[in-house]
């Protein structure tokens, strides 16, 4: 038997696992990604798309810390669109779609030139310990491979079963083998874990549909920009077409409820609530006839279709039935049916906010295994979770990102003190200091960071460094420079249709307006060269500087709990505090007060509690 | 629940006829039990609910009183747990024991204000009715004591409650736009919006309206007594007063300083100022006074405007318009009946007692007006409620502003999330720890 010593290994190559890998061979460990299958490396086996609000806000910022899922989008995309345009800066995201055997390439590619970094195909069976401490994996066939950090990102495959209809039977996505003995030997060694469920809707033939009566929906030329360091040539862009379900899909999809998996009951109720099947959908909207559908590329070269909206785990006749009633599918051939999945995945008060295990040091959890949905939030946990297993087998402290620095800070925290019975996807409502956490200034929160734990290469920091001097050098310019209320100036408000100025005031509030465009600034300050782009950022920052005087004090007031550490508190020798939130606190174990407030059960009044114990026992 | 028994007196402390002694907590049965016997000297192996029972409180085998003991299990108590109180005799010795007594069987004594907490912590109460007891307990007439009451059983509450609602629905509307832009949810116009940003803001304005009804109802009508000097402006402040508070001398300028007093005038809180006579003056202490009494006047709801007969028509007075004065004329029996005539105000005379009757019945309409308000108006909104409410107002405007500007969604949803905040600080659904501190503090031991 053979070993292989190696400081950093990844279980698992989905988004999470590539994040990890590559973020530890980045930091400059050598790292061993283990899969249970090459070619299925960052497989997309649901939606063909990245991104969108919530979710392209943490792309964004995988991107700016130095992580690789952008880029890859960047190189696979055959669609971008912005969404939210007239939302505003702090909820507009791009969304793409695309190519999913390119973008698996591209990925696998990106992996083979990390220098540092091993791929090996192998199903881990079992973790190695002394009973504290990780010492490595074994895989099925025997093979050992140790290391101080293992980071398992075993998506949906732990003890997957796979439902169609009333069929239910041992399966993980797009028909991939799922494991069993991994899950088995969490569960053997104390684990706690529940079971969530997911789905995916039908693939069908390109030619099988008539597009004549969808609605096109084209890509955006040029593209919006994905990644902050990466902008290939424009390129032909794919468009996705959009239609709706009519009277008769409802009658079909109602007739047929009883072959649904929900209403026989062989699948878990955990599934996500953002994404519901259209079997779901009719039961809980009955009043609404119409739903909508998209009808998007699955690549380039691909001769299917993926339907979005449509999901449904009934049996295959059914779904065939019920996609003939939509306008347009008269004839549809369908390549792969739908159907519902049934995972493993941890519950989260086994997780600290380095995503480490409380029970074994050095073993690390990323992706859909930690209850989320979506390549995204995957990737976002994979970089930290890698991030943190690189550090730990360099005995550093960990890294963590706050609720007030990132949505990879909101989604963690959430991750680790709520609790949530169905995947978890990020929303850009869930983050507290929304106006602040932007796309547009990822990189000037975040690209510091990344430059400092070795992610980004020093001409990629340098570019980002060079941007943001800029901006802020004309920013400071444009906060001393002032507008009169002269005859000329107010000449030139009044054609453009914004107020008179009545007194002086700064190139910041005339940029704030938001009805003075590009054009129209370089009219009433012609001295300035203002590129679209430049000019756009510009106004973003003093639209929005006012909010960051505003939740000045809200952080600090967020960050004056955070900062009260109660890590080694008893909490059950605590008098005065409500059984709920004992229990919570116990099984939770937060790190800080701010947490500790943050998690369901505990009200105020327990928190007050705490505090006062913690100044009376001069802690 | 709570995890530890507490208990206080609740009764006043003067030696009375009877004290009650509240104890509140999951050991307050079984502690009852093993201290209460009944007549015959058995003990109670299970106590009635919503019963009393009459018996002996011992210590050993020492009677330490002969008591009532009523039980009330949990949930259906003030504070939502098992909760028994024992009325006994009164007097401080006879407390101290039983206190004693329960201390020696783990219980443990009372924080002011506890018992409502632990209430407010159990869910029983939010945190407007929790000062709303407050409020009851210190009510130092009918009019705060009636609203306060109305505000126990949910007057406020249920308005802010309904403003939440509102609230939550705006924001939902507008997050599930942000965050699901391509699931075909229907736009919202922007006057969807605005009739609703608007209709908040009025509702909190209206609750608003409640601090300085709070304001009259604890702390009396600012009634100020101003005028020219030596007009008797003293000598109505004595009347009204019921005493000889202010000193009366026929020397112009008498009176410097201000003099106040709370009193209640057939019934109604009034906080009577007397003030210097106004008038261009000499001397530094004088003119010092009729600054104060200028300052006075600036806060003042009502205004009592003393003026001699023998000089009716000063009119040094003119700044104070739109303030509600009553313009007294004082002397009049110093003047002929035939100049009487074609001069306003109430005609007077403290000394004979001429005209008094007429003056105060209008002394009383006026006063009540700022009582007699109709039911849903008579709200009393504390500081803390005002400064949210202030905050939630602001936060509302600068909604309505942004959306009439054409400001894009994501920044008018911040602003709508911040009067929520608001709103739910005030129900205490999110609060600061020292803010909780500093409402429970203010209560007394056994509430």
């Amino acid at each position: 038997m053979r070993t292989f010593p190696y400081e950093v290994i990844i279980v698992g190559g989905g988004h999470a696992g590539c994040e990890a890998a590559l973020a530890a061979a980045r930091m400059g460990f050598s790292t061993i990604l283990l899969t249970m299958n090459v070619d299925a490396v960052a497989l997309t086996p649901c939606n063909p798309s990245m991104g969108g609000p919530g979710k392209g806000h943490l792309v964004n910022e995988i991107d700016a810390l130095g992580g690789e899922i952008a880029r890859n989008t960047e190189r696979s995309y055959i669609q971008v669109r912005t969404l939210n345009q007239s939302k505003g800066p702090a909820v507009q995201s791009w969304r793409a779609q695309i190519d999913k055997r390119l973008y698996q390439e591209n990925m696998l590619s990106v992996l083979q030139r990390q220098p540092g970094l091993d791929l090996h195909q192998a199903e881990v069976s079992e973790i190695m310990t002394d009973g504290r401490n990780v010492l490595g994996v074994v895989t099925r066939t025997g093979i050992e491979y140790t290391a101080p950090a293992v980071v398992l990102c075993t998506g949906t495959y732990l003890r997957s079963f796979l439902v169609v209809g009333p069929k239910r039977f041992a399966g993980g996505p797009h028909n991939q083998p799922p494991s069993f003995s991994l899950g088995l030997w969490l569960e053997g060694n104390g684990f706690a874990l529940r079971r969530l469920q997911t789905a995916t809707p039908c693939r069908v033939a390109k030619d099988s549909l008539d597009y004549s009566v969808f609605t096109a929906l084209p890509g955006e030329t040029p593209h919006p920009d994905i990644s902050a360091f990466l902008r290939m040539p424009e390129r032909p862009q794919f468009p996705s077409y959009q239609t709706c379900t009519s009277e008769a899909t409802t009658s079909v999809i109602r007739d047929n409820l009883s072959s649904s998996p929900l209403v026989i009951g062989n699948i878990v109720n955990t599934g996500p609530r953002h994404c519901p099947s259209i079997d779901r959908k009719v039961i809980n909207f009955p009043e609404k006839s119409r739903h909508q559908v998209f009808i998007e590329p699955e690549g380039t070269e691909s001769g299917e279709m993926y339907i979005q909206g449509a999901t449904s785990a009934t049996p295959p006749e059914v779904q065939l039935a019920v996609l003939k009633t939509l306008p347009g599918f008269q004839s549809v051939r369908v390549t792969r049916f739908g159907y519902g999945i049934e995972y493993d995945a941890l519950e989260s008060s086994e997780l600290t906010l380095s995503l480490e295990s409380r029970r074994l040091n050095g073993l690390f959890f990323a992706g859909q295994i930690n209850g989320t949905s979506g390549y995204e939030e995957a990737a976002a946990q994979g970089l930290m979770a890698g991030i943190n297993a690189a550090l730990k087998a360099r005995g550093d402290r960990p890294f963590h990102l706050l609720r007030d620095q990132a949505y990879i800070g909101v989604m963690i925290d959430d991750l680790i003190t709520k609790s949530f019975s169905e995947p978890y996807r990020m929303y850009t409502s869930r983050a507290e200091f929304r106006l602040l956490l932007r796309p547009d200034n990822a990189t000037r929160r975040l690209s510091r960071i990344g430059r400092r734990l070795g992610l980004l290469s020093p001409c990629d920091y340098e570019k980002i460094r060079e941007h943001w001097c800029r901006v802020l050098s004309k920013l400071r310019q444009m906060k001393k420079t002032f507008f009169f209320p002269d005859a000329q100036t107010n000449s030139t408000m009044s054609a453009i249709g914004s107020a008179p100025l009545r007194k002086p005031v700064t190139g910041m509030d005339v940029l704030s307006r938001p009805e003075i465009g590009c054009r129209d600034f370089s009219q009433l300050l012609p001295t300035w060269k203002l590129s679209e782009p430049d000019f756009n950022l510009l106004k973003r920052e003093a639209v929005y500087a006012g909010y960051w005087q505003r939740h000045k004090s809200d952080i600090e007031r967020f960050r004056s709990l955070e900062r009260v550490s109660i890590a080694n508190t008893d909490f059950a020798a605590i008098p005065g505090l409500s059984n709920e939130a004992r229990e919570r606190l116990c099984e939770i174990r937060p790190a800080n007060l701010g947490q500790a407030a943050r998690l369901q059960g505990v009200k105020p009044a327990d928190i007050t509690v705490l505090w006062r114990y913690l100044k009376n026992h001069g802690l | 629940m709570i995890s530890d028994t507490i208990a206080a007196c609740a009764t006043a402390g003067s030696p009375g006829a009877i004290s009650l002694i509240r104890i509140s907590g999951p050991e307050a049965l079984a502690v009852a039990g093993k201290i209460f016997f009944r007549k015959n000297g058995e003990t109670v192996r299970k106590f009635g609910n919503f019963k009393i029972h009459y018996g002996h409180l011992r210590s050993g085998t020492t009677v330490i009183d002969e008591v009532l003991l009523h039980v009330m299990k949990s949930p259906r108590t003030f504070t939502g747990e098992d909760t028994v109180e024992i009325t006994c005799h009164g007097g401080a010795i006879c407390r101290k024991m039983i206190l004693d007594l329960l201390t020696e069987n783990g219980i443990r004594l009372a924080e002011p204000g506890e018992f409502s907490r632990r209430a407010f912590a159990n869910g029983k109460i939010d945190l407007v009715k929790a000062e709303a007891i407050d409020e009851l307990i210190r009510a130092g007439n009918e009019y705060a004591y009636r609203t306060a009451l109305a505000q126990l059983r949910g007057a406020l509450s249920s308005r802010l409650q309904d403003l939440k609602e509102l609230l939550m629905e705006m924001t939902a509307r507008a997050e599930a736009l942000l965050d699901f832009p391509e699931e075909g949810i229907e736009e919202v116009p922007a006057d969807w919006f605005m009739e609703r940003i608007r209709k908040a803001g009025d509702d909190v304005s209206q609750i608003l309206a409640g601090a300085v009804f709070r304001k009259v109802c604890t702390e009396g009508v600012f009634v100020v007594i101003a005028g020219p000097p030596n007009a008797g402006k003293s000598t109505l402040f004595n009347f009204l007063c019921g005493s000889d508070r202010a000193i009366v001398d026929s020397t112009p300028g008498t009176t410097r300083d201000y003099i106040e007093c709370d009193t209640l005038f057939n019934g109604l809180p009034v906080r009577l100022v007397d003030t210097a006579g106004l008038r261009e003056a000499g001397e530094s202490a004088e003119a010092k006074g009729i600054g104060r009494a200028r300052i006075l006047l600036d806060g003042a709801d009502l205004i009592l405007l003393v003026l001699s007969s023998e000089n009716p028509d000063w009119d040094g007075f003119s700044s104070y318009e739109g303030k509600q004065v009553l313009k007294i004329v004082n002397k009049i029996d110093l003047t002929e009946e035939a100049s009487r005539e074609g001069t306003s105000g109430y005609r007077i005379s403290l000394k004979t007692g001429e005209g008094l009757a007429d003056f105060q019945s209008c002394l009383e309409n006026c006063l009540r007006g700022f009582f007699d308000r109709r039911e849903e108006s008579a709200i009393m909104v504390n500081a803390r409620q005002q400064y949210e409410l202030e905050h939630a107002r602001s936060a509302l405007s600068s909604a309505g502003e942004m959306l009439s500007q054409g400001r894009t969604m994501d920044l008018v949803c911040s602003e709508l999330k911040q009067a929520l905040f608001n709103l739910r600080s005030i129900l205490g659904e999110i609060t600061a720890e020292d803010v909780l501190d500093g409402i429970f503090s203010r209560f007394c031991i056994g509430k």
